[in-house]
């Protein structure tokens, strides 16, 4: 069995840069988040938000919805089914890897 | 501080309960309460004509709340799941408390007290045992409970002498204190959830 530590290797990338992992983990809890929500809680500028979305666009763990309410434009996120799996399988990893570091001695690592 | 277990945790709670933790939206209806009762009070007049302009007024300011919340924060859509907790919450809460509250209020013969423990259990539930967090629903559908409640009772005992007495007053303010304390308290708690996720270097981990 792989160290700790090790297992972090294997953790999704995509999923787990921070902003994206705060976008997927907030969508998780909600039918759909518009653009605003999501740049107030990353504190990204709207281009570097766009660039996240479209990438969790293309790997199909969201769709983005763009619409207008009013004379306003409003984008709205929501998570797909991948997504959904993506980020509770991802969460698991972490709290997973969270428990095994706790009780991991560095004895064990020796031959 | 990264995006850790807990932190997502509390993001997950306040995105699925959104509206409900927009607590500024309520500080209008808690500061009518408290300055109804104070002048009440204070002055020993009912200020009937100014109560229902002040009411009209205040009416428009939760749609102005909603406003600047939209614009701050953005907007968030429950899952239907969610959506039909909530609904179902808020019947049997509605049920519950209304239910409990007029029991009290025939037993005890005294709307005033009751409303006042009401208000205050409510703050000290919404403080302690919630740990701040958003409880509009359920309170809103206790207070919206209490209309039929009361509207009944002045059905049944129509002398109303329990019903004005001066305690009802101060019912006003302790439930306007209570409204208030929670409507910021939730606030907080958005304003501090909501704020953005520092900044890691993933090839770091």
């Amino acid at each position: 069995m792989s160290q700790p530590f090790e297992e972090l290797a294997s953790l999704d990338k995509l999923v787990h840069e921070p902003a994206r992992l705060a976008v997927l983990t907030a969508l998780s809890a909600a039918g759909s988040a518009d653009f605003v929500f999501l740049q107030r809680l990353t504190g990204l500028n709207k281009g570097t938000l766009s660039s996240h979305l479209s990438k969790l666009e293309e790997a199909g763990m969201v769709q983005i919805t763009k619409q207008f309410r009013g004379k306003t434009p409003n984008t709205a996120v929501q998570l797909t089914n991948a997504g959904q799996t993506a980020i509770d399988q991802h969460w698991q990893q972490i709290n997973a890897l969270h428990e095994a570091a706790r009780h991991w001695r560095p004895d064990e690592t020796k031959p | 501080m990264d995006l850790d277990a807990r932190r997502a945790a509390r993001v997950r709670y306040v995105t699925s309960r959104f509206t409900a933790f927009q607590g500024l939206t309520r500080v209008p209806l808690a500061l009518l309460c408290l300055a109804y009762g104070l002048y009440v009070v204070t002055t020993g007049e009912t200020p009937l004509v100014a109560l229902v302009l002040v009411t009209l007024a205040l009416a428009v300011a939760p749609m102005a709340m909603d406003r600047y919340y939209k614009r701050a924060f953005g907007s968030v859509t429950p899952t239907p799941t969610r959506l039909l907790w909530e609904v179902v919450t808020a019947v049997a809460n509605f049920a519950v408390v209304g239910l409990m509250i007029g029991a009290m209020v025939l037993v005890l013969r005294a709307l005033a007290p009751v409303l006042i423990v009401a208000g205050v259990g409510m703050g000290i539930w919404q403080l302690l045992v919630w740990r701040r967090h958003a409880v509009v629903l359920p309170s809103s559908v206790a207070f919206a409970a209490l209309l039929p409640v009361v509207g009944l009772l002045l059905l049944l005992f129509p002398d109303r002498q329990w019903v004005e007495s001066g305690a009802g007053n101060w019912a006003a303010v302790a439930t306007g204190v209570a409204v208030l304390i929670g409507g910021v308290l939730d606030h907080l708690v958005l304003t501090r959830t909501v704020r953005p996720i520092e900044r890691v270097d993933v090839s770091a981990l």
